[in-house]
């Protein structure tokens, strides 16, 4: 039976119909049109889907969108404020940590989520801290340099949001 | 992949849940974090009319630490929050470790240690760990609470004591006695994201003396359909001082009693080769957490 | 040729924007989540389509009753593979493969049944409602097998289930290696892996009605192949079919093919006259597979006793699976790879494919490259050991350098491999550990090459290889049209990064269309290695056209003549004077009001070397890369687990146009390596069932698995190509395997010939015991058509 859900998603209300066997990843991606959230396995093997829900990285693809009501979404359409990029994203565009880009979404919201619950995470910390999020291209190493420089403060306050590449 | 259709229904509180179990039966599944649910509906088989989310209740979720009691977990409560409070990694690290190992941040946020038990899969990775440390679960239903060892809970291979209308209520650890340590070894193929193929966990409580040992459990996981318990073999170890040689008696012993299934993983026979090291390597960590770092 | 002779070799050097890790013009895009790929299209009127898959990997199908199926509410159309039933392959070579099967099956999940339906879980459910009745027959699950079943044919054509062979003899091995004072001789397993893109191949077909014109949209590295296929297929001229790629989630050689679903796609949409999307689930995706081809080898080398080789002898058997694939290509390429990088003049080879009731392998990433690298290399090392020679040294005598003619026809235009062994060896200290780790500590090394593009391409070898338009006015800046496939590598930086240093503007002023076949001109795709060198050089020829017209008016307008005039700062000047100047946009718009916009057109065609015996066409390649790698590991001495600790490498790309793109190249291509070595493998049981079709069991490396990496890109720069650049997509995956094999000799005194070298493998073979070989009956896993019936 399809029902009427309240999602709070990057902070604003959507009031969406959806039946009980619809994934957080479904709906966002289908019905709300935001596709920037990837699907790599559907079973919560690859991290892809990966969004923040209470700020705590979550899978999307194995979550369901009525048991998500009353909850803070945040999708990876919701870093960027005012055009200005989330020093995460800056850091994988600059140091290359992005390369065909399906697994970006889901390893930029696991990296906020990682740095959501340790500010300051030592090399190692991230390195366990990512291991859910596969990423075929790049080898994980300029991931690794990225949310590095996040922590050590590179980016803290970047003003530059320019995909520019000057 | 979609999964197949369902109703879904949001418990306000446990009386809440105990009628719409009571009424729904067979029919329904529990959903806690979904990790393991939502994954095997979306595969052909598992097709509950009814998918009851306990993720919500409050009096689920709850992690107490009392000095009689010993710690007592919600069902429902998160595997990460279990790993955040301090007492389960110093007096509890086989669970700790047991916990730290489950797939990667995402799942542990998500997922939840009734969940890892009830499910009742042969390579669970804390199981072994509550067995080793004696942890009993507390099962609720209509004729009221029942409460059993970890090791009588877990059946077989995705089969538990959980009989029509109960649920899983709570898991308690009691308080390990003075003089003791305990760690969770596996065994994996690949770095993280991964299941273990042979786990073993040990608890050790040791004599005053900080040598001798005075008791001993030791818990094999996924070399058999449910963890086993190898009582026989950790009482090799009581009244000893450890060596060597009484520590390849030991693994030999466990070794004798696995049951590893032969598969495309890895053979029955490097399982139980793999377990004998286990079993040495987790018994080295625990003593050394007790009696410093010279056997 | 390169037009562009007013740079000299040191103004080169000092390029404004060649050689800088400018960001990915697409990354904005790609961090934000805007960046479309193919599942995330969404058009007016979409219609959603699911695949049947079979339970058996070897049946004739006796009977389809879809009925149910066809009048289940929202379903539109229903499709089996007698609607389509043209078989395809690459380049038409023994096409076998189709749209769904056709009366029989021939692999694990082999699509027999679609459903076209207004959502995708309608498709579904409706495909619940499909009965199909198969008569099993036994499978062929072995190379060996496959060659020794003479009454169990898959294709009927095919004798002994022979998909293609190969035989090469240059000088004369059997005398070599009789003269030789060293022969070694091994055989080696190399396992079936799968590219393990994150992205599951994805198709939308959306047929035209009323134009009689299908656009396809379709994650793949060759639009221009993948027009013909379909045009073939589903009977539509070449010029109504528009194929646009969206992001592609990776590729790694493993999109260079059409899967059956693009096909099944646009035949459903032209049924229903509205878009069809289909998206593999993970599961269909490894039965697809297209992966690196499992290969038994058996190789012999003779040296002498300073150390120079003599001659190699190398047999090689490929599992095909069930189709041609690339197969034809792969096969004749080891045989190409095998003359590099080391000096050898004797070499025989011979090698054979043959089909199997598996996942079809073809192109990926080092094809044939991990192959050959992972017995010659590990041959090295032992030969290293008989003659008392260190093994860098070994490599150091038998290295090729610029100007090497093989005894085929391929020549070496320029090579810095010496450079990159040297380069790895000392940053490790190679030489002075090797041999002298404790025991279960190791180190190895291994090397290899790889062609940038073909000089002779499968397909549309007589054509132009790449050509490129560029528009240049004031209206749009720069905007360059070339058909070549960024997959993830970079491809669209790189050729705007050409386009920029030409014309002196930034990044910004360059717009990059391609990817879509109307658009984008003719280009043989994103394979080979072949984007940066092949369709640099058509941009660039593209850019110094345009800029020809830019100079003309320039030229006028400062009274200087145009081979005097220079571009840089978006600023027209003469290089003896840079204060006679014009703006670069000032330029073009006297161009505009006199002639117009201004377009440019360039192309490439590698040169055609010329040569006269089998195989000639595969593997000559106007340049190759090159990679020297060393891997340090831990082998535990109880478990046999091997860790790698630590990896060297380094890479001869020519000049790097992107640094920071060729390490990502680089670190990605060892990770690849690194999991065919250690955990990735494909693995089918006796009845041809994929036991693992999910990323849990199929293990790509996560973050867990990677060692800690040293990177070097050795200084060179290749003068044939557009800006020094050359090939390093596929070098560095080669050799990976063969260096942790070589290390845990190193470390534990055993040589592991199978991969992947599991715990299991490795704690046998120190106790001296066999491993065991392909003997599961059943398994534990649950299947994802389990439900279906199967007979
Ligand atoms: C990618 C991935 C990796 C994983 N890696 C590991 C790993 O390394 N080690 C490991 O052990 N597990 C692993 N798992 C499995 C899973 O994450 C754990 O078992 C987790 O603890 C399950 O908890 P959950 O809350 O998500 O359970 P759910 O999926 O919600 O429930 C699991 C089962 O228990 C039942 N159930 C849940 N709570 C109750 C209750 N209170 N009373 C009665 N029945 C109940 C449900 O009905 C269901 O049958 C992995 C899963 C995924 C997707
Ligand atoms: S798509 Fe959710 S984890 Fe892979
Ligand atoms: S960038 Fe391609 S998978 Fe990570």
């Amino acid at each position: 039976m399809k029902q009427v859900v309240q999602l709070n998603i990057n902070d604003s209300p959507y009031e969406v119909m959806v039946a009980p066997n619809e994934t957080l990843a479904d709906v966002v991606r289908r019905k709300l049109g935001m596709t920037g959230t990837k699907l790599g396995c559907e079973q919560g093997d690859c991290g892809a889907c990966t969004i923040l829900i209470d700020g705590r990285s979550h899978l999307s693809c194995i979550t369901l969108a009525v048991a998500s009501e009353g909850k803070e979404i945040v999708t990876i359409e919701g870093l960027e404020k005012d055009g200005k990029l989330d020093p995460i994203q800056q850091a994988i565009l600059e140091k290359q940590g992005v390369q065909c880009g399906i697994c970006t979404p889901g390893v930029i919201m696991s990296a906020k989520g990682l740095l959501n619950e340790n500010p300051e995470p030592s090399h190692a910390e991230i390195v366990v801290g990512m291991s859910g999020n596969l990423c075929r291209c790049t080898g994980y190493e300029k991931i690794f340099d990225a949310v590095e420089a996040v922590a050590a403060g590179e980016y803290d306050d970047e003003k530059t949001s320019q995909a520019g590449a000057e | 992949m979609y999964l197949p259709s369902f109703q879904y229904l949001a418990p306000k509180d446990t009386g809440e849940l105990a009628s719409l179990l009571s009424d729904h039966g067979d029919k329904a599944r529990i959903l806690s974090g979904g990790t393991d649910l939502l994954v095997q509906m979306k595969s052909p088989g598992l097709r509950p009319d009814f998918v009851i989310d306990i993720s919500g209740l409050d009096e689920l979720s709850g992690i107490n630490f009392d000095a009689k009691t010993g710690l007592v977990i919600g069902s429902a409560a998160k595997l990460d929050d279990i790993m955040e409070m301090p007492v389960v990694k110093e007096k509890y690290f086989a669970l700790w470790q047991s916990i730290e190992t489950i797939g990667a941040r995402q799942i542990r946020t998500m997922g939840s240690l009734g969940g890892n038990i009830c499910n009742a899969s042969p390579a669970a990775d804390t199981p072994p760990a509550l067995v080793a440390l004696s942890a009993e679960v507390s099962i609720a239903g209509a004729k009221g609470d029942r409460v059993m060892p970890v090791e009588e809970f877990i059946r077989g291979n995705r089969q538990t004591a959980l009989k029509k209308g109960e649920y899983l209520k709570s898991i308690t650890l009691p308080v390990p006695e003075k003089n003791s340590g305990s760690a969770y070894h596996h065994f994996r193929v690949r770095g993280g994201m991964e299941i273990a193929m042979v786990a073993v966990a040990v608890q050790v409580v040791l004599e005053k003396n900080n040598k001798t040992i005075k008791d001993a459990s030791i818990a094999l996981g996924v070399v058999g359909p449910t963890p086993i318990r190898a009582d026989d073999a950790a009482k090799i170890l009581v009244g000893q001082k450890p060596s060597e040689d009484l520590l390849q008696t030991v693994s030999q012993a466990c070794a004798d009693i696995s049951k590893p299934i032969d598969d495309f993983r890895a053979s029955a026979e490097y399982r139980k080769e793999i377990l004998q090291v286990l079993v040495e390597e987790a018994f080295d960590e625990a003593y050394i957490q007790v009696a410093g770092d010279s056997k | 040729m390169d037009q562009d002779s007013a740079y000299t070799r040191e103004q080169i050097r000092e390029f404004d924007i060649v050689g800088k890790s400018v960001p990915r013009v697409e990354g904005y895009d790609k961090v934000t989540g805007r960046a479309e790929f193919t599942d995330d299209i969404d058009l007016h009127g979409m219609t959603y389509a699911k695949v049947y898959c079979s339970p058996v990997a070897h049946g004739i199908i006796k009977k389809i009753d879809a009925g149910k199926a066809e009048n289940y509410p929202g379903v539109l159309a229903v499709m089996t593979g007698k609607d389509c039933p043209k078989p395809y392959s690459v380049n038409n070579l023994l096409p076998t493969e189709t749209a769904l099967a056709v009366e029989k099956v021939v692999y694990f999940g082999e699509g027999i049944v679609a459903v076209a339906a207004i959502n995708e879980q309608i498709a579904s459910e409706a495909l619940e409602l499909v009965d199909v009745d198969i008569e099993e027959l036994e499978p062929i699950v072995t190379a060996q097998e496959a060659e020794n079943s003479p009454d169990n044919l898959i294709h009927d054509f095919a004798k002994n289930n022979t998909n293609h062979t190969a035989e090469q003899h240059f000088g004369d091995v059997d005398d070599a290696l009789a003269k030789a004072d060293v022969v070694v001789e091994e055989t080696f397993y190399t396992s079936s892996v799968n590219g393990g893109f994150i992205e599951p191949q994805s198709v939308v077909a959306d047929y035209d009605p009323g134009k009689d014109k299908i656009t396809v949209y379709n994650c793949n590295q060759l639009p221009h192949m993948l027009q013909h296929t379909i045009s073939k297929t589903i009977d539509m001229p070449v010029d109504d079919i528009r194929v646009i790629i969206p992001n592609v989630g990776g590729g790694f050689g493993g999109k260079s093919e059409a899967t059956p679903s693009v096909l099944t796609a646009c035949f459903l949409s032209r049924k229903i006259g509205r878009p069809v999307k289909l998206t593999y689930g993970r599961d269909e995706s490894l039965y697809q597979n297209k992966g690196r081809h499992a290969c038994h080898l058996s190789l012999k080398l003779g040296f002498n006793k300073d150390g120079t080789i003599q001659a190699l002898d190398l047999s090689v058997l490929l599992d095909g699976g069930a189709h041609s694939g690339w197969g034809f290509v792969v096969l004749w390429f080891i045989a190409a790879l095998t003359h590099l990088p080391y000096k050898v003049r004797n070499i025989r080879y011979d090698g054979r494919r043959v089909y199997t009731n598996k996942p079809t392998p073809g192109a990926q990433r080092s094809f044939g490259g991990v192959q050959a690298r992972t017995a010659v290399e590990s041959c090295f090392d032992m030969a290293a050991e008989k003659l008392g020679i260190n093994p860098y040294e070994l490599r150091m005598i038998n290295a090729v350098e610029t100007g090497y003619k093989c005894p085929s026809v391929v020549e070496v235009r320029h090579a810095e491999f010496k450079k990159c062994l040297e380069s790895v060896a000392e940053r490790s200290d190679f030489v002075n550990k090797w041999g002298k780790l404790p025991r279960g500590r190791g180190i190895g090394m291994a090397a290899g090459h790889y062609s940038s593009g073909g000089a002779f391409l499968l397909y549309n070898s007589s054509r132009a290889h790449s050509t490129a338009n560029i528009r240049v006015d004031t209206e749009a800046g720069a905007t360059v049209f070339c058909g070549v496939t960024d997959i993830g590598q970079g491809s669209t930086t790189v050729m705007s990064q050409i386009a920029c240093e030409v014309f002196g503007i930034p990044m910004r002023k360059v717009n990059f269309i391609c990817q879509d076949t109307l658009l984008s001109p003719m280009d043989n795709g994103t394979m080979d290695s072949r984007a940066t060198y092949g369709a640099g050089h058509a941009v660039k020829n593209a850019a110094l056209d345009a800029r020809q017209k830019i100079f003309a008016v320039a030229a006028a307008h400062l009274g200087v003549r145009a081979e005097q005039l220079q571009c840089k700062e978006e600023r027209i000047s003469s290089i003896y004077d840079d204060n006679r100047f014009i703006g670069f946009w000032e330029a073009v718009s006297l161009h505009q009001d006199v002639k117009g916009t201004i377009f440019g057109t360039g192309d490439y065609t590698p040169p055609q070397p010329r040569g006269d015996y089998d195989g000639k066409i595969i593997g000559p390649s106007p340049a190759f890369g090159f990679t020297a790698q060393i891997a340090e590991v831990d082998v535990n001495l109880r478990t046999g687990q091997v860790k790698v600790l630590k990896y060297y490498e380094a890479t001869d790309c020519g000049k790097a146009v992107n640094p920071a793109s060729v390490e990502g190249q680089v670190e990605g291509g060892v990770a690849m390596g690194l999991g065919q070595a250690l955990i990735e493998e494909i693995v089918v049981d006796r009845k041809g069932r994929v036991l693992n079709p999910n990323l849990h069991d199929y293990k790509i490396p996560t973050t867990m698995d990677m060692p800690e990496m040293d990177t070097v890109i050795v200084d060179g720069y290749d003068p044939t190509s557009a800006y020094g650049g050359k090939e390093v997509g596929e070098a560095p995956t080669g050799p990976v395997c063969a260096a942790i094999m070589n290390a845990v000799y190193d470390a534990v005194g055993v040589r592991l010939t199978e991969l992947p070298i599991t715990p299991e493998k490795v704690f046998r073979a120190m106790r001296g015991q066999h491993s065991r070989g392909l003997e599961l009956e059943t398994t534990t896993i649950g299947f994802a058509n389990a439900k279906i019936r199967s007979v």
